[in-house]
């Protein structure tokens, strides 16, 4: 069958619009980043310098917060991911008794809650001050995380549901076998929300955690930003720190939200690709 | 993973559980250097029987909190806590956050009553109600009493203790800062090519920003500069114009300085400034960055920011512009007042010692000794110099500082102990030094400032009114005067908008303060 | 994602059994329930007690039992406040705009990306469209202002140079809304696609064989297969957007609100952070809040029931 002139032209324009779209999104952060590398304060950078990073990433606590980011990021997605997936095929199955009832009280989290310090107290009573659980398990079910992905669950056929439950399978392996390989996408996707979600934990860490050794990356780039930006007032006789222009500011940036950045590509490449191939087919 | 068995499944399932359930575990064991309110042990233990003189005391186990403004956090038992610790004769449990998270924790801290020994209070949290109904529900012990067996923490100005005061007793214990540090930064290489001198006057400041805009003050034949880089709106000129700093009293009556004459004309002077082109157009919306940039890259000439940062702008200036690129600074501009300048409170927070977690007198004397130590000689010379022979050496009996070579790291002893610590200016008590010449500067002008000082009368004071509205009704003010210097309002419509401030919630405030003032003066 | 038929037979059958004996035979259902339940019952439905606050003076020291009770009085105060009226008018004017461009672009974006033909070039422009999700509004600001100040911006230099005016885009009434869309399209517009393109994958493409081998057109393709396949992903969001219609999240208008257009830049949170942040009032922020979350279940509860009538799954 021959492609039509006007899908053709629509390709064209598809294509064109889009990479117009993804320079404009993106080039703002090759700027960040060029400065990053440059010492000057000019709005074009004239001087290649690596400075920036020499400062942040000679720093011991910098490393170790790398690490424990990265732990956290890939346990606690982990441990979201499955919680949120168990809960949300139970609700997938329209005809359980109570299930309106449990997804109207999710609902109801999304929309109220009790704030900061009632949250502080729970953390706190339920012996998780000053732990690393303290900033995974407090957040582990995101209900909009947890209500979209009950749908995408929902909408894979129930024949082969079916049809795996008469050739004797139990729940879970039914789970497992099918309900998760064919969710895939949906699985990438909130894996990346959830990552992102602990990646960028910043004020739960110092909510909680008064060991400054565990503290995450976040919470130690923001001590570096608010330093090199000179706030008037709240620092005074900042001795022996060289003046690095916004490039400290920029590097940081840089350094918080790369690493997360790419996780999405990597997971695009396994996940991405529509998974239903040939299996509703006899 | 499709072929995988359900039991393996299972397995993981309970492994991934229990690990998590392991961490929680692990790290609570590892809470040994959290700053949490365990009975803080007694002080005072005597294990043998030694005659009462020769006992030396226990290190006083002490949890601190508060906000850190340097870029590493010390490790704990770094060598500049050891030393603090062992001069003190204590034992620190340190937890350090950056400053904006520090004021966003605070008020939960106090809820759940998990506080450690001492922390400071954010100057702009001083009056907020968490703050001042916590004090006055008795929950930190009045330091006032016993100030003056400290030798050091009395010498702090009396005017910053009774700054922070409530219901006039002595709670806090600040961190002094300069009183009046606002200073005028520019460029002095472009006043001397252009053969000024250094404006004493306000008319001489009008003129100096007008060469910078119009004279090519840098010589390079384009009009590419101008003269004022301005951020939001200031209390920049009302001083200089004779307004009050805020509020002054006559005869018992509160006045606040928009409502006066004097602030008009300050209010005109920006103007003039404005639609001269002797400042930049968007002083309402340029970020930090820009504001300063304009400044570093040359554009403009004038900054208005703390004496203190005079020395890091030239060094931003040089990078981009090179060595001829100088800065000098001055405080006051003389008007037909007469030289003044508004003092601020005097301090960067104040330390509050919870009852919960210092159990008797005993122990708070300790503990305010060991702020009084820090303020000692010793530890101001660490604090302001750093630790001899790495950071400075002493030459004919002055310190003077080494820089250090190209790559070396060093814990900063300012920004993790010394700023967030010190009650004291640590400038007091160190020895004498060789200061460069900003730092000279800045000594001076800080020292000078403070005889032109005019306080703001409600500083001690509190008003319900002002704590519930007061932020909005600012709103008011704020926006009337960036309207009038942009001549989008006029003077009536200025007036007008003043008048609204009153009646929305001003003159409930004003009333407020009279009585508390009346009250504080009996 | 298309729907499959249920077998009303056996679900008939299925639902007349008594209550007991369909909960054990559903049992390992409960059971993946459970630790989920749990989680929601203490870390969110424990600390509800917080929304008591909004009906007294909460003090933190005090903590909920001992501090003053004093009933309405803080919505009182919020709804007779002289600027009530034009914060809702702000509020839900953004609000407006947010649900009924920001969102429908997204989808439209999804649809776009996922035409492209070649695998690469679609994966790594959609890597490359939701990066600004990851910079904080401070430097989305900042960026704004190099762009459009009128002094030495990057748009305003432009239009000089070509002989127009320089427009007050920062300082200007006028712009306000349309820029703040535009940030927000800018920010999260990519970051938005990446639900539907899941959706998306999860399409049969057998489904798109079928009907190319019966002649239809592309446009056909994306009216008779895609949209409706995508259909109830786009309904539950929107239902769940709904449900924060009024909350704008603070940091992108407080930064981008000055005196200039403060008229129709404040809006509740920004309201909120004055009065409630600033001040430390915990108990008027804690009301102001407990109103949005009213209007967000009431908007809710209303659109998943128009959904159901429609023929929707809803979310309940």
């Amino acid at each position: 069958m021959k492609e039509s002139i006007g899908s053709r032209v629509f390709d064209g324009f598809n294509a064109i619009f889009l990479t117009i779209f993804s320079l404009c999104t993106f080039l703002p952060f090759v700027y960040v980043v060029i400065n990053s590398f440059s010492t000057s304060t000019t709005i074009i950078p004239t001087s290649f310098s690596l400075e920036a990073y020499e400062y942040i990433l000679s720093s011991v606590t910098f490393l170790r917060s790398v690490k424990v980011s990265i732990g956290l990021t890939v346990i606690g997605t982990l441990f979201q991911l499955i919680m949120t997936s168990l809960m949300a095929y139970s609700l997938s199955h329209k005809y359980l008794p109570g299930r309106s009832l449990v997804l109207l009280m999710v609902l109801f989290t999304m929309l109220f809650s009790g704030g900061m310090i009632p949250t502080y107290f729970v953390v706190k009573d339920t012996g998780l001050m000053n732990t690393f659980a303290a900033l995974i398990i407090p957040s582990a079910i995101s209900a909009f995380n947890l209500i979209i992905l009950k749908n995408f669950f929902q909408s894979i056929p129930d024949e082969l549901k079916e049809s795996a439950r008469i050739d004797g399978s139990h729940e879970l392996g039914l789970l497992f076998k099918i309900v998760l390989p064919l969710s895939l996408p949906a699985l990438a996707t909130f894996g990346l929300f959830y990552a992102v979600g602990i990646w960028n934990q910043y004020f739960n860490a110092i909510l909680y955690l008064t060991d400054t050794a565990k503290y995450p990356v976040q919470v130690i780039l923001r001590q570096v930003i608010i330093l090199t930006s000179g706030s008037i007032g709240d620092t005074t006789e900042i001795e022996s720190v060289t003046y690095y222009g916004n490039s400290i500011k920029m590097a940081v940036i840089v350094i918080a939200t790369v690493p997360i950045m790419i996780v999405y590509p990597f997971l695009q490449k396994h996940f991405a690709k529509g998974v239903l191939l040939g299996s509703v087919k006899g | 993973m499709l072929t995988m068995k359900g039991s393996s499944i299972k397995r993981s399932a309970i492994y991934v559980t229990a690990l998590a359930l392991l961490l929680t575990g692990c790290s609570n064991g590892n809470n040994s250097t959290g700053g949490t309110p365990s009975p803080t042990p007694k002080a005072v233990e005597n294990t043998t029987d030694k005659p009462a003189e020769d006992v030396k005391q226990e290190p006083l186990e002490l949890s601190l909190m508060y906000n850190f403004d340097g870029v590493e956090f010390p490790e704990p038992d770094n060598e500049i806590e050891k030393y603090i610790e062992e001069i003190t004769n204590t034992k620190l449990a340190v937890t350090g956050m950056p400053g904006s998270a520090w004021e966003e924790k605070l008020p939960v801290m106090i809820a759940s009553g998990d506080m450690p020994d001492a922390f400071p209070i954010p100057r702009r949290h001083q009056k907020l109600p968490y703050v001042i109904n916590a004090v006055q529900a008795d929950m930190f012990w009045e330091i006032g009493p016993y100030l003056d067996q400290f030798p050091n923490l009395s010498k702090i100005n009396p005017v910053i203790y009774d700054n922070i005061k409530y219901d006039g007793k002595t709670y806090g214990l600040p961190r002094e800062r300069a009183l009046a540090r606002r200073a005028f930064q520019y460029r002095s290489d472009w006043l001397a090519n252009l053969g000024m001198e250094e404006p004493k006057t306000i008319d001489e400041f009008y003129e100096m920003l007008r060469a910078f805009t119009y004279d090519d003050p840098d010589g390079n034949g384009k009009d590419d500069t101008y003269g004022l880089s301005a951020k939001e709106v200031g209390m920049w000129f009302a001083p200089y114009f004779g307004a009050p700093n805020q509020w002054k009293v006559e005869d018992g009556k509160f006045i606040r300085d928009v409502q006066t004459e004097e602030f008009l004309n300050s209010l005109k002077f920006e103007k003039k400034l404005y639609d001269e082109g002797l400042m930049n157009k968007d002083f309402t919306v340029v970020d930090r960055a820009q504001w300063s940039g304009a400044v570093e890259t040359g554009k403009a000439g004038v900054r208005i920011d703390v004496t203190g940062s005079t020395g890091g702008l030239e060094v931003a200036a040089q990078e981009n512009l090179g060595e001829t690129a100088t800065f000098s600074m001055f405080s006051i501009l003389e008007g037909e007042h007469g030289k003044r300048i508004n003092m601020e409170g005097g301090h960067n927070g104040f330390f509050l010692f919870p009852k919960s977690s210092i159990k008797d007198e005993a122990e708070l004397l300790r503990v305010l000794k060991f702020f009084d130590d820090l303020a000692g000689e010793e530890l101001s010379n660490l604090f302001h110099w750093g630790i001899e022979g790495e950071n400075y050496e002493i030459v004919d009996g002055k310190a003077k500082r080494i820089d250090l070579p190209e790559g070396v790291k060093q814990i900063e002893f300012g920004a993790a102990y010394g700023a967030p610590l010190s009650t004291l200016a640590a400038a007091t008590n160190a020895m004498p030094g060789e200061l460069d010449e900003h730092g000279q500067l800045e000594a001076k002008l800080n020292t000078e400032n403070v005889q032109y000082g005019i306080a703001d009368p409600t500083m001690p004071l509190i008003s319900e009114t002002f704590l519930e509205q007061g932020a909005q009704l600012e709103t008011i003010l704020t926006d009337a005067h960036v309207k009038f210097v942009m001549g989008q309002i006029d003077e009536d419509q200025w007036k007008a908008e003043v008048n609204n401030w009153y009646e929305r919630g001003g003159k409930k405030i004003i009333a407020e303060y009279e009585e508390a003032y009346a009250k504080s003066i009996q | 994602m298309i729907e499959a038929g249920i077998n009303l037979e056996q679900a008939t059958k299925f639902k007349k059994k008594p209550l007991y004996i369909r909960m054990w035979k559903e049992r390992w259902l409960y059971l993946f329930m459970l630790p989920g339940l749990i989680y929601f019952i203490i870390y969110k439905y424990v600390p509800m007690w917080g929304v008591l606050m909004a009906f007294q003076k909460y003090q933190p020291h005090l903590g909920v039992l001992k501090s003053e009770w004093v009933g309405l009085r803080h919505f009182e105060r919020f709804f007779s406040e002289p600027e009530f009226f034009r914060l809702l008018r702000n509020t839900l004017y953004i609000a407006t705009l947010d649900t009924f461009i920001f969102f429908p672009l997204t989808i439209i974006l999804a649809l776009m990306l996922n035409e492209l033909r070649s695998e690469i070039f679609k994966r790594s422009l959609q890597t490359l469209v939701y990066v600004p999700h990851f910079l904080s509004w401070v430097v989305v600001v900042g960026i704004s202002y190099i762009l459009l100040t009128t002094e030495g911006g990057v748009i305003n230099e432009l239009l000089a140079f070509l002989g127009f005016e320089k427009v007050q885009f920062l300082m200007s009434e006028g712009w306000f809304r349309p820029l703040i869309i535009l940030q927000m399209i800018w920010k999260d517009a990519g970051w938005g696609t990446i639900i539907f393109l899941a959706a998306l994958a999860g399409i049969d493409p057998s489904l798109y064989e079928a009907a190319r081998i019966d002649g239809a057109s592309r446009w056909r393709l994306l009216w008779n297969i895609t949209l409706p396949s995508i259909r109830s992903t786009i309904v539950i969001l929107l239902i769940l957007r709904l449900g924060s219609f009024i909350d704008l999240g603070f940091e992108q208008i407080f930064l981008m609100v000055n005196p200039l257009n403060r008229q129709v830049g404040e809006v509740f949170d920004t309201y909120v952070y004055y009065v409630g942040m600033q001040q430390g009032q915990f108990s008027y922020s804690a009301a102001v809040g407990l109103f949005k979350s009213v209007v967000g279940l009431i908007l809710v509860l209303g659109s998943n029931w128009v959904a159901k009538r429609m023929g929707e799954e809803g979310i309940y």
